[in-house]
C-alpha cells in the first residue's frame, strides 16, 4: 500500500490541501477526541502533514511518519520547524515509551499490517497515554448509494471481512484515486484490545452543517457517517 | 424489551426462549457470548434477565447470580424454573443493589430494549466495584438500521437516527414481536463515559445458519471494565 500512496502522492496533496477534502469538515469532531499537548505526540500515517500542522498550533510537539517519501518531503516543506521522516507504522524507528499520544487519522485501514502498526503505537506510548483514532466508517464501507446521490438508499452489500477499496474520486478538476481496505468494527477494536488497548470513547459524527450546506450529496452524511472516531488508553 | 410491551410479550417470550434449539441464544449466540465471561466472583447481576436462562447458565458456572427484570411475570417464569435462584422484580434505572456490591454484569440482549439505557448503564457503573465488569449483547446497529428487501438487499434508510424498531417474527408456529430501539456505537460509549466504564472488546456475532446474516452482522457483544 506504501508503494501506492508514493505512485499517487502528488495527487494526494493537491486534494487534501484543496476544500474538497473531508478533513476540514470532520477536524473539530475529531479533534474533541484529541487530549491536550503533553512532551512529545508521534501522528501516525501524517501524509503531507494537515493534521501534524494543527497539532502543533494546538501546542504539540509532533513528530509525523508516513511510508511515502513525497508526502514526506511535501509535510517539511510546509512546515520547516516540524519534525516529519520516512517509516513503516508496522516498524516505528523510535524507542519504547517516547511518546504521550499518538494520532491516526484517516491511516489505519490504508496501512497493509494494520494489527502491526496499534502494537507499534502501543508499544512508543507511555503508560497512560491515549491513541486518538480516525477510520472510514465500518457502515459506510459496507455498502453504497443508490442512487449515488445525496438522498440515495443506502445497501450494505458486505460488512463482515477484510476488503478492498479502490475507488477514483472526482471533483472539479481533480481526481484522486484511493486504495486501501475496509475493516468492520471488530478489526478495528480487536487489533486495539490484543494490543493492550482500552477503548474510552467512540464517536460517529455525522456531516458538519457547512460540509452539507456547500455539497448536495454530503446530505447522505446526515444519514450514514463517514467515519469512525475513538480514543483508546494504554492502560497502567 | 420496553416496558409494557415485555408484560404482554411474557407467555411469547416464555415460549419462545425456552424452545430446544430455537432461539439464536441456543443455536450459536451463546457460546460467544459466554467466550467472555470472566471468572465468577463475589455477585453477579444478570440485568433484564427476562425468564432466566442466562441466570440459569450463570449458576451451572458457579456465579453466585441474582436476576433483575422489570416484568414480573418474567420473573415469575424464571422463579418456576429455577426454586433455588434469586430472582428480583426491579427497574434497571434503580437497582437495589449497594454501590460496588457487584463484580460483574451481565445484560443480554436487554440494554437496546430500555426505555433509559444511559441510565440503566449509570446504575450499572453503581452497583459495579472498581475493576469489575460489564459483559453485555446488544441487536447490532447495523442489524436495527436496515431491512431484508424482498430482492434480499439490506436496505437502510438511516444509521444515525435514534428511532424505535418492531420486528414481527413467526417461525414454526411461534410468534413473537420483538420491539427494541435502534442506538448507534456513540450511544453506547457515552453511556459508557458516563458511568466510568471502558470498552475492553467488542464481537460482530453474525448467523452462520441463514446465508443472509453472513454478510450482515445480527448482534453485538461487549465487555467493558470499572475505571
Amino acid at each position: 500500500m506504501s508503494t501506492l500512496w508514493e505512485e499517487r502522492a502528488e495527487a494526494w496533496i493537491a486534494w487534501a490541501r484543496s476544500t474538497n477534502d473531508s478533513y476540514w469538515s470532520y477536524r473539530d469532531s475529531f479533534f474533541q477526541l484529541v487530549p491536550a499537548a503533553g512532551d512529545r505526540t508521534i501522528e501516525i500515517g501524517c501524509g503531507e502533514g494537515r493534521v501534524a500542522r494543527d497539532l502543533a498550533v494546538r501546542g504539540h510537539s509532533v513528530v509525523g511518519v508516513d511510508a511515502a517519501p513525497t508526502l514526506i518531503e511535501a509535510a517539511a516543506t510546509a512546515d520547516p520547524a516540524g519534525e516529519y521522516l520516512v517509516a513503516d507504522a508496522a516498524a516505528l524507528p523510535f524507542e519504547d515509551a517516547s511518546f504521550d499520544l499518538a494520532v491516526a487519522y484517516n491511516s489505519l485501514m490504508d496501512i497493509d499490517d494494520m494489527d502491526g502498526a496499534v502494537r507499534e503505537a502501543w508499544r512508543v506510548l507511555r503508560t497512560g497515554s491515549r491513541f486518538s483514532v480516525c477510520v472510514t466508517h465500518p457502515v459506510n464501507d459496507a455498502g453504497h448509494f443508490e442512487p449515488d446521490t445525496g438522498d440515495g438508499a443506502f445497501f450494505v452489500d458486505l460488512y463482515r471481512g477484510r476488503r478492498r477499496y479502490d475507488e477514483v474520486w472526482e471533483r472539479p478538476g481533480v481526481s484522486m484515486r484511493s486504495v486501501g481496505w475496509c475493516y468492520p468494527l471488530e478489526s478495528y477494536t480487536r487489533g486495539l484490545g490484543d494490543a493492550g488497548f482500552l477503548i474510552e470513547a467512540i464517536r460517529e459524527p455525522s456531516a458538519p452543517a457547512e460540509r452539507v450546506a456547500a455539497r448536495s450529496k454530503a446530505l447522505r452524511r446526515l444519514r450514514i457517517p463517514n467515519f469512525l472516531m475513538l480514543r483508546a488508553l494504554k492502560p497502567a | 424489551m420496553l416496558h409494557d410491551a415485555c408484560e404482554t410479550q411474557a407467555d411469547n417470550w416464555t415460549r419462545w426462549a425456552r424452545e430446544p434449539n430455537f432461539d439464536s441464544y441456543w443455536v450459536f449466540h451463546r457460546e460467544h457470548f459466554l467466550a467472555l465471561l470472566p471468572p465468577p466472583g463475589r455477585l453477579t447481576l444478570d440485568v433484564g434477565c427476562g425468564e432466566g436462562r442466562v441466570t440459569r447458565d450463570l449458576r451451572a458456572l458457579a456465579h453466585r447470580v441474582v436476576g433483575v427484570d422489570a416484568a414480573p411475570s418474567m420473573v415469575a417464569a424464571a422463579r418456576d424454573v429455577d426454586p433455588g435462584g434469586e430472582y428480583l422484580v426491579a427497574d434497571a434505572a434503580e437497582l437495589p443493589f449497594e454501590d460496588g456490591s457487584a463484580d460483574l454484569v451481565v445484560s443480554f440482549m436487554s440494554l437496546m430494549d430500555m426505555e433509559d439505557m444511559p441510565a440503566a448503564v449509570r446504575e450499572i457503573g453503581r452497583v459495579l466495584t472498581q475493576g469489575g465488569r460489564l459483559l453485555a449483547a446488544v441487536a447490532h446497529p447495523v442489524n436495527t438500521a436496515g431491512s431484508f428487501a424482498e430482492d434480499g438487499r439490506f436496505r437502510t434508510d438511516s444509521y444515525l437516527e435514534r428511532r424505535r424498531v418492531t420486528d414481527d417474527i413467526e417461525r414454526d408456529g411461534l410468534v413473537m414481536i420483538f420491539h427494541a430501539r435502534h442506538l448507534i456505537l456513540e450511544d453506547y460509549s457515552r453511556a459508557l463515559e458516563a458511568a466510568g466504564l471502558v470498552f475492553e472488546g467488542f464481537r460482530e456475532i453474525y448467523n452462520e445458519e441463514d446465508p443472509r446474516w453472513h454478510r450482515v452482522p445480527l448482534f453485538l457483544d461487549f465487555r467493558a471494565v470499572r475505571q
